[in-house]
């Protein structure tokens, strides 16, 4: 078949097709491949990142700013807070970012040319300063400070005329430098410039980082309380004019703006600092590095103070950097006060390492001081057996993972699965080799905790879960985390695993060396009390049914939460004996300990806490330690009671009963100087943002009254103090509505909250 | 005979005998082009007769090419976002954050060989 064409008809058609061909190739493809590129990087795909990188580099460069723009410019910053996936303190670690998702922050590495070319040669405008700011601040906490002065003076000189406040911010970031290098003439210098360039709308940020800058150089100089009046004065400032912006747009309703509620929390600090005379201000400092030693450059380091740390960290906190090249850190102007130190990373940072923290690992800061702090990041630690699902039948489970350098002991945890979450357990501390045999009986007479559902309308206690690591269906995981010999944590299983390399085994497996009863299905079908029948039924019938045994104790344990009892009931008591004569387990023998406690049967107190001890291996809680200090306190038993409390404390970083110490010190040597230097040492850690306890400030109270009223004052605290002892509630309530000493009634409600 | 077409020749000289064939020089020029101009127009008007099958066999062998060369290109950014755009999520199992892809794949490769 043969189709007759004239040429000038075929050249015509094969123009309009190459012509469609190329809007094909040079417009619409690369279109849609921005577009995925850009989608692809924002919702987190894989490779995500790398695509959009390509996709820049071989856009035009119109299209180029404006990815740049969009993508780094705009989720940049030039404050330490942003730019991580993962921020690791004292109290746990947090996903900086949804869980959704590859990380949308950029390294360093990554970006720093994109932002170089944009300060070349992108379009002078707004984000021109912004990405001027962001490479200054990089420049900043690499101390390359004349790259990161250049940075600003380039943006500077590119700025049109229209760009004043730009150009103020430049100055800012100019002094802000400068103060990191303790060039304190020049900062001055920029800061008096600025003072006359404030903004007209006292709502703008800048004003008040003007502020703030100031007053961390007044600190610096020891002018603690000039900085109060700066800060003081900002603060009245935007008061005012939020109330005109109030009143100007009244369907806003309350707002509070993000740079008062900073301001109004460094005036705290501030003041607080003023009130005990501590205006010399100290430095906090050190490394973060690979347990290889490698330093670990571009790290959030966040030195955040007691009321910060029960919230996310925000750009308000004072103490925020990047480390160095060489993961150096260094924190000036710190003012005194109780620190904790969180750490920002990138997955592939955090991706197979760990930093362990301890609870309540406080900095303690006082008056011209340099404190060291490093940290150091370990692998994880990678655990042998039992892994992957395995499933154990015998009578004994042994447990083994890769031996740790430097490990003094290791600490073994289980978790049970419960509804929505789990459970998590310590299954023995103080292993000296790195692994262990344990008889799965062991493991059986752990709790799992105690939860509620709600069957008709009425809250039960989910009887599937008291079955713990007895359940043969359930799958449980584990954990183990190495010491050294002072007791601070090495490195731990768990942790992020995020890729092949870093997965690592699976922490799983099941028990199935029993097989469920008559009497567990019930209490799987939450028919708690048929479950404990059948239970006391098959005891009786056979009493070496030990697994029986066990489970009318722990429904007892749970039943009695439920009823809001406190302590175990009568009816409980011979069974928990029964056990602690079969099997001296020190969780049965604490439930025997904490039920005579309650009851005040002192000498079975004593008996029980030896066993406890003897359970322990001598090496008793500090928990439990308190509680018995406490109950000999109870008893007048005075040096006996000072002499527990005072080695818990020691173990106790929360330092939650120093009340009751204190109490005894003053009680016994009827001193406040020594009662105040306890306060000092053991100071108790604010659990809740509303603070815990001053007990400094409680006995100060108490010196000043008692001085004041004479010799009588000492007598009516001894007798107070006894009433608090004894726990004679109406003695005290009859006492706090008669008296007007405010400073021993203040001391003796903080003691009524002891616990 | 002879008459006849001496009559015929006659009558249409006469007819014609009005008429002048004044574009021979153009007709020449066609049939034996010699100016450059003239060799261009010959050649923009000729027709071809192509054959389907080759050409079209040409046609798609080029355009295959071009696809595997130039759209592949473009496509390859567009394939790898679309088939990532199943979004990834982070889990915590066992007390360990994975990928939650990740983490199924390997569980699934353990399952089975112990859970009965």
């Amino acid at each position: 078949m043969k189709v007759t064409i004239k040429v000038k008809h075929l050249v015509t058609a094969l123009f309009f097709i190459s012509a469609l061909l190329m809007l094909l190739f040079f417009v619409v493809f690369p279109k849609l491949q921005v577009y995925h590129a850009q989608k692809g990087y924002e919702q987190g795909s894989l490779h995500g990142k790398e695509n959009l990188l390509a996709v820049i580099d071989k856009s035009s460069k119109a299209q180029k700013w404006e990815l740049i723009r969009t993508n780094m410019i705009e989720s940049g910053t030039d404050s330490a807070v942003h730019g991580f996936d993962v921020v690791v303190g004292a109290h746990g670690s947090v996903m900086a970012n949804s869980t959704t998702g590859e990380s949308r922050n950029w390294a360093w590495e990554d970006k720093l040319p994109y932002l170089e070319a944009y300060l070349l040669e992108g379009p002078p405008d707004g984000y021109l300063v912004r990405a001027a700011k962001q490479l200054a601040f990089y420049y900043g906490s690499e101390n390359k400070v004349d790259q990161a002065l250049d940075a600003l003076e380039k943006a500077e000189k590119r700025l049109g005329g229209n760009y004043s406040g730009q150009k103020r911010e430049l100055k800012l970031e100019q002094a802000r430098l400068y103060a990191k290098y303790d060039e304190i003439g020049n900062v001055d210098q920029i800061l008096n410039e600025l003072t006359k360039q404030l903004s007209p709308n006292a709502m703008d940020d800048f004003n008040g980082e003007v502020a703030q800058l100031k007053a961390q150089i007044l600190i610096r100089k020891g002018d603690v309380s000039s900085a109060v009046k700066e800060v003081s004065r900002e603060i009245e400032a935007l008061k005012k004019a939020k109330a005109e912006e109030l009143e100007k747009f009244p369907e806003m309703g309350d707002f509070t703006p993000a740079k008062l509620e900073q301001l109004t929390s460094l005036k705290g600090m501030l003041e607080n600092a003023l009130e005990h005379d501590e205006d010399s201000s100290s430095t906090v400092s050190g490394t973060i590095t690979r347990s290889d030693g490698t330093p670990m450059a571009r790290i959030g380091v966040y030195l955040r103070g007691e009321k910060d740390v029960y919230h996310s960290v925000t750009e308000g906190e004072p103490y925020q950097m990047l480390t160095d090249a060489q993961g150096r850190y260094e924190f000036k102007g710190v003012l005194p006060g109780s620190y904790e130190l969180y750490i920002g990373l990138l997955f592939d940072q955090i991706n197979g390492w760990t930093w362990p923290t301890l609870d309540e690992d406080w900095i303690d800061v006082g008056q011209g001081q340099s404190l060291i702090s490093n940290i150091v990041l370990h692998p994880l630690l990678e655990i042998q057996s039992p892994i992957n699902q395995q499933v154990i039948t015998g009578k004994t489970i042994s447990f083994q993972w890769g031996p740790v350098e430097g490990a003094a002991y290791y600490q073994l945890s289980g978790t049970v699965p419960i509804e929505n979450g789990s459970f998590g357990t310590v299954l023995r501390m103080d292993i000296k080799d790195n692994h262990i045999e344990m008889p799965v009986e062991e493991l059986y007479d752990h709790g799992s905790g105690i939860s509620y559902k709600t069957v008709d309308d009425k809250e039960i206690v989910d009887g599937s879960m008291l079955l713990g690591f007895a359940n043969p269906n359930k799958r449980f995981s584990w954990s183990v985390e190495a010491f050294n010999a002072q007791g601070r944590p090495i490195t731990k299983s768990n942790g992020y695993r995020l890729n092949e390399n870093t997965l690592g085994n699976l922490p799983f497996f099941y028990l199935q060396e029993r097989t469920l009863t008559e009497a567990d299905q019930l209490l799987l079908n939450d028919q708690l009390d048929e479950a404990m029948a059948v239970y006391k039924k098959s005891y009786e019938d056979n009493n070496e049914d030990r697994h029986s045994l066990r489970m009318i104790v722990k429904l007892y344990e749970a039943l009695e939460s439920s009823g809001n009892n406190r302590g175990m009931s009568e009816e409980a008591l011979p069974y928990i004996k029964q056990m602690v004569e079969v099997n001296p387990n020190e969780r049965y023998i604490f439930m025997l300990f904490n039920y005579y406690k309650e009851k005040k049967e002192w000498s079975q107190v004593d008996r029980y806490y030896k066993r406890l001890v003897e359970a322990r291996k001598g090496k008793i809680e500090s928990y439990t330690q308190s509680i018995y200090g406490t109950a000999l306190m109870k008893q007048r038993r005075f040096k006996e009671a000072a002499v527990e409390l005072a080695e818990a404390m020691t173990e106790d970083r929360s330092h939650r009963f120093i009340g009751n110490y204190v109490a005894v010190e003053l009680y016994l040597n009827e001193t406040y100087d020594s009662a105040m230097k306890l306060a000092d040492q053991y100071p108790e850690r604010a659990p809740f943002e509303q603070g815990n306890p001053n007990w400094r400030q409680l006995i100060q109270g108490l010196k000043q009254e008692g001085s004041s009223i004479g010799g009588s004052y000492t007598k009516e605290l001894k007798m107070t103090l006894e009433a608090y002892f004894d726990e004679n509630q109406d003695q005290l309530d009859k006492w706090m509505s008669t008296t007007n000493l405010t400073a021993m009634k203040a001391l003796i409600n903080a003691l009524l909250k002891v616990s | 005979m002879k008459l006849e077409q001496e009559f015929i020749k006659e009558q249409l000289d006469e007819e014609l005998g009005e008429m002048r064939f004044s574009k021979g020089v153009e007709v020449l020029e066609r049939t034996h082009p010699r100016t450059w101009r003239t060799r261009w127009k010959a050649l923009w008007n000729k027709e071809l007769e192509l054959p389907i099958l080759p050409v079209g066999i040409g046609v798609a062998i080029i355009l295959a090419v071009v696809m595997i060369n130039q759209l592949g290109d473009a496509q390859e950014g567009i394939d790898a976002s679309i088939t990532n755009q199943k979004q990834r999520q982070l889990i915590e199992a066992g007390g360990n954050t994975y990928w939650k892809d990740e983490f199924e794949k390997a569980v699934g490769s353990v399952e089975g060989d112990h859970k009965g």
